[in-house]
């Protein structure tokens, strides 16, 4: 052990007057009395103990010169054997995740606070030579402080180290902290944490068996991986909080049903974190509307999972809120966005002859398709034994088609064509329709298209079926049909404009209009159209990245959008592809995307709000924004019980946890209890 | 420290100890001794040469006896005050028990109390202070005349730091006191074994000792703790001592033993004996000792 400041030990020299007094001793106070008699014989009783009287003298003043040694000690500033020569890097990482929002209801402080102070302490111990970081660990690994010999500004960071929704990234941090500090003999980790992190159960066994584990069982060795990442030499773990019950909605997905237009299945998971059964209601509300209110009984440790069907054409933020008060208040609500399914009108054009009743039929069952009048502006166009002069823009459907389709003039993709071939094509049909066929039996089908799901029509009469050879100058052809003699009947095309579906055959003379294929296939043609198929539009969780696809870009060549957080903060994200690609979100609730212009929610003003924030912010977007939920969806981070770390994990400190003249001092401390206790002795005993 | 208001109270305790000590404590006192009295005593065979005047002639006319009538004769009685005027007597501790007055002080007032009484019933008084033995005397005083003579002389006296001996100063007084008498002993008695042989010196010598003690309620219960250094009043010696709870409880388990004795003994050897602290009074002193005697 050396001293940091060995000029301090001049303050022994405190010992001196100490002595100096103890010599001349101080005047007692003279009391003259009537007689001494009686004190004499008080204290010719005690005579024999004359020996420790003087005795205790010698050890008071033994204990003065004792605690002057060590406060004399403790201002030089010792230092441990391990501090010596070289300065410490101390890495504090604070888990602010999902879980440290926990409230322990006898302090009534979270478990974040709890950490925050711990590492308070810890960073107060910060000496001359040593540097100290903070990263947080919670939805987003932040370095929040780097590298710094100015232990205040750490402990100024760590008072604005907010709470985040999602989940824990210890690993993530720990290894962000190696990264921060290369030197491996100077570095020391220490983690702030509740524990609840994924690979706890085998955080909780001690360093040697979790490696035993590892070479027997292949399985878990990625989960031992992380563990064996979570401790170390150089990680301390500080658990914070208590374990506590919990129920939580670990899972609330919504898609829409791929065969019912306005139908959607909502699969809903809570589960119970407790050692006792719980009874509690969920209720599901879209947008405002109480959509069920399902009762639960959930025993100790189990879950509740269902899958809920139900129909709605609008669309909306779907919620589901457990009624219950328990200790993490964040899981007990979950959101998902139901897409909307708006009305779709359909332009019919049939021929003069015919009214086309069969097609006119289907699409009127079609939920959310209407029959749209001439002159009003439709999403689809129908042509049934109509072949237009020109392919309008937009969708279209093209049924019992008579003739070849117009001509395509298209002077660009000519000239492409003609570079290409080497052949000058000026103008060529939009697709040649073959003779007719004798019987047109349908032999081939595509399975991948989702033109075709849930359609059966192989070995089928097609009457009226008839070759379609689709030009590419109208755009991608895909056969969805084919007959035995290899005529294309059916014929789906990508266009930029609008998709197109050509179906060669005359609905009045055959029987597909009877068959159960036919609605099938004009509901999922409508899908189809507009893009609106069954796929999930998935509740994201927080922490994650994601990608979401975004349409609406497409057409705007836009390379970024704002993106709206719950609390009304807006960042801008990078559109690439049809697609967004969102970092780790770090609070739950429904984020807004949009291309238009946001005006800025600072965080005061948000936090002046509160829980209107939401709404203001709702009101303040484009109705154009495309929603997404976020939820905390991590049993982990909802498992509000605590496991014991082993003691290699949770190990006190190595010595530089409390400098040496803090035991001094409470050493010297110590002694001035003595000494006074000695004193009393004197006078008191 | 004798005033107007003292002399009332005198008076008063005067006229009050007649009622109550009915001639048994002090004045008026019978002696053994028969003669000139008025009161009858008992009857003698008669013998030749006797006063004809105290012949029975009504049992000479009975029975034919001679007898002679015998009178008690009255004597007064000679009260001896003896004054502790040691310096324990007047320690200054009043910075400690602020109000009461010291011993001395007290003492005085009982000795002029007492005195005042002897005088009013035609007793002859005299005072006696002693220390380490007699130090001053006031000669045999009577009539109550004399009363103003008795309170300069006990203003007047002071008190000498030397260590009290009763022992020898009832040795000392012993030879000085002309008659018998009633010898009352006012003092500390912090001297246990010279006062108990001071004591029987004076019943040895046929006094009637009466022992009035006082002191103060530091003595009974000091104020002291911590290191202090104990200086003895009278012989000046130095006593260096850490005064603990424990020992203080030890002293004064020691100093009631010490009353206790001093009780003990007077009751054995038949003494009147009263006790009394420096903040009682010196009047409910007089009328407890008055109490004590009618009971008796």
């Amino acid at each position: 052990m050396s001293l940091a400041s060995p000029d301090k030990l001049l303050w022994l020299l405190a010992a001196l007057p100490i002595v100096a007094f103890y010599i001349l001793k101080t005047r007692l106070r003279r009391r003259p009395v009537s007689t001494l008699l009686f004190w004499d014989q008080v204290f010719e009783q005690k005579r024999q103990r004359s020996l420790w009287q003087n005795l205790r003298h010698w050890m008071s003043l033994l204990l003065q010169l004792l605690f002057v040694g060590l406060v004399g000690f403790a201002i030089a500033d010792p230092l441990w054997n391990s501090q010596e020569d070289k300065g410490q890097d101390l890495i504090l990482v604070v888990d602010n995740s999902a879980s440290m929002r926990a409230v322990d209801p006898d302090t009534g402080q979270t478990r974040l606070q709890q950490a925050i102070e711990q590492a308070n302490d810890v960073a107060g111990t910060l000496r001359s030579g040593d540097n100290i970081a903070l990263i947080t660990a919670g939805s987003e690994v932040q370095v929040v402080v780097g590298m710094s010999d100015f232990a205040p500004t750490v402990q100024e960071a760590l008072l604005e180290v907010k709470p985040t929704d999602g989940p824990t990234k210890i690993a993530e941090a720990i290894a962000a902290a190696r990264r921060l500090a290369s030197d491996d003999d100077k570095r020391r980790i220490v983690v702030f944490s509740d524990g609840g992190v994924a690979a706890r159960e085998q955080l909780a066994k001690p360093a040697d068996e979790s490696e035993s584990d590892a070479t027997t069982i292949d399985t878990d060795e990625a989960s031992t991986g992380l563990a064996s990442q979570l401790s170390g030499d150089d990680v301390r773990w500080i658990q914070v909080g208590k374990s506590q019950d919990n129920v939580a909605i670990t899972t609330f997905q919504v898609r829409r049903s791929t065969v019912d237009p306005i139908g959607y299945s909502l699969l809903v998971e809570v589960q119970n974190f407790s050692e006792q059964t719980v009874d509690t209601r969920l209720t599901l509300q879209l947008d405002e509307t109480l959509v069920d209110v399902i009762p639960l009984e959930i025993e100790a440790g189990g879950s509740f999972r269902k899958q809920i069907d139900s129909t709605s054409s609008a669309g909306g933020v779907l919620s589901g809120t457990l009624k219950l008060d328990d200790a993490l208040e964040l899981d007990n609500s979950a959101r998902a966005i139901l897409p909307g399914r708006p009305e779709i009108p359909v332009k019919l054009v049939t021929h003069e002859q015919s009214e086309s009743f069969y097609l006119n039929r289907v699409l009127e069952s079609i939920p959310l398709v209407r029959i749209a009048s001439a002159d009003e502006a439709a999403s689809l166009t129908v042509f049934a034994g109509v072949v237009p002069e020109t392919i309008p823009d937009g969708p279209v459907l093209l049924v019992d088609i008579p003739d070849s389709g117009p001509e395509l003039t298209g002077a660009e993709s000519a000239e492409d064509e003609a570079g290409d071939a080497g052949v000058l094509n000026a103008a060529q049909p939009a697709w040649r329709l073959g003779e007719p066929i004798e019987n047109p039996i349908i032999a081939k089908q595509e399975k991948e298209s989702p033109l075709l799901r849930h359609v059966q029509l192989q070995n089928v009469i097609l009457a009226g079926g008839r070759d379609l050879e689709v030009s590419e100058l109208l755009g991608a052809p895909t056969t969805l049909l084919e007959t035995a003699s290899g005529a294309r009947v059916c014929v789906s095309v990508e266009r930029a404009e609008g998709r197109i579906l050509l179906l060669a055959c005359d609905l009045d003379t055959s029987d597909l209009p009877l068959r159960i294929a036919f609605p099938v296939l004009m509901t999922n043609a409508m899908n189809w159209f507009f893009r609106e198929t069954g796929e999930i539009r998935p509740a994201l969780a927080t922490g994650r990245t994601a990608d979401v696809p975004w349409d609406v870009e497409l057409a705007s060549q836009q390379e970024t959008a704002n993106l709206v957080a719950p609390s009304g903060e807006v960042s801008l994200v990078t559109v690439a592809k049809n697609t967004v690609k969102l970092g780790p979100l770090t609070h739950v609730g429904v984020y807004q995307l949009t291309a238009s212009e946001v005006a800025q929610t600072t965080a005061d003003e948000s936090a002046e709000t509160g829980a209107a924030g939401e709404a203001k912010q709702t009101d303040a977007v484009p109705q154009d924004a495309t929603l997404f939920a976020v939820n905390l969806s991590d049993a982990n981070e909802s498992d509000l019980r605590i496991g014991e770390l082993p003691e290699s994990t949770v190990a006190e400190l190595p010595p530089a946890g409390r400098s040496p003249w803090f035991y001094l001092i409470v050493a010297a401390c110590g002694l001035v209890l003595t000494e006074w206790a000695l004193f009393q002795r004197r006078v008191v005993a | 420290m004798f005033d107007s208001d003292f002399l009332k109270q005198l008076e008063y305790l005067s006229l009050l100890s007649k009622r109550m000590f009915q001639g048994q404590l002090l004045a008026q006192r019978r002696t053994m001794q028969t003669g000139g009295g008025i009161e009858f005593a008992d009857h003698r065979e008669y013998i030749h040469g006797d006063d004809l005047r105290y012949l029975d002639w009504n049992v000479y006319a009975r029975h034919g006896d001679l007898l002679l009538k015998r009178f008690q004769e009255e004597e007064d009685l000679h009260v001896y005050l003896l004054l502790d005027a040691s310096q324990s007597m007047q320690v200054d501790e009043t910075a400690v028990d602020a109000g009461d007055p010291p011993k001395f002080t007290l003492a005085r007032q009982i000795a002029a109390a007492l005195a005042y009484i002897a005088l009013a019933d035609l007793d002859r008084v005299s005072i006696f202070a002693y220390a380490d033995g007699v130090k001053v005397s006031m000669p045999i005083v009577r009539g109550k005349d004399r009363i103003l003579s008795v309170l300069r002389f006990l203003e007047s006296l002071t008190c000498h730091a030397e260590k009290t001996d009763l022992r020898r100063s009832v040795g000392e007084f012993v030879t000085r006191a002309p008659r018998k008498g009633l010898a009352i002993v006012i003092s500390d008695l912090f001297d246990q074994d010279g006062f108990r042989d001071g004591v029987d010196r004076l019943r040895y010598a046929q006094f009637e000792p009466h022992v009035i003690q006082i002191h103060t309620q530091l003595e009974a219960e000091p104020k002291l703790l911590g290191d202090v250094q104990l200086v003895d009043c009278e012989t000046g010696t130095e006593k260096k001592v850490t005064v603990t709870e424990r020992k203080l409880r030890n002293y004064k388990q020691l100093f009631a033993t010490f009353l206790k004795d001093v009780e003990t003994y007077c009751r054995t050897q038949g003494l009147a004996h009263t006790r009394t602290t420096t903040d009682v009074p010196f009047d409910a002193v007089l009328l407890k000792m008055m109490r004590a005697a009618a009971v008796g």
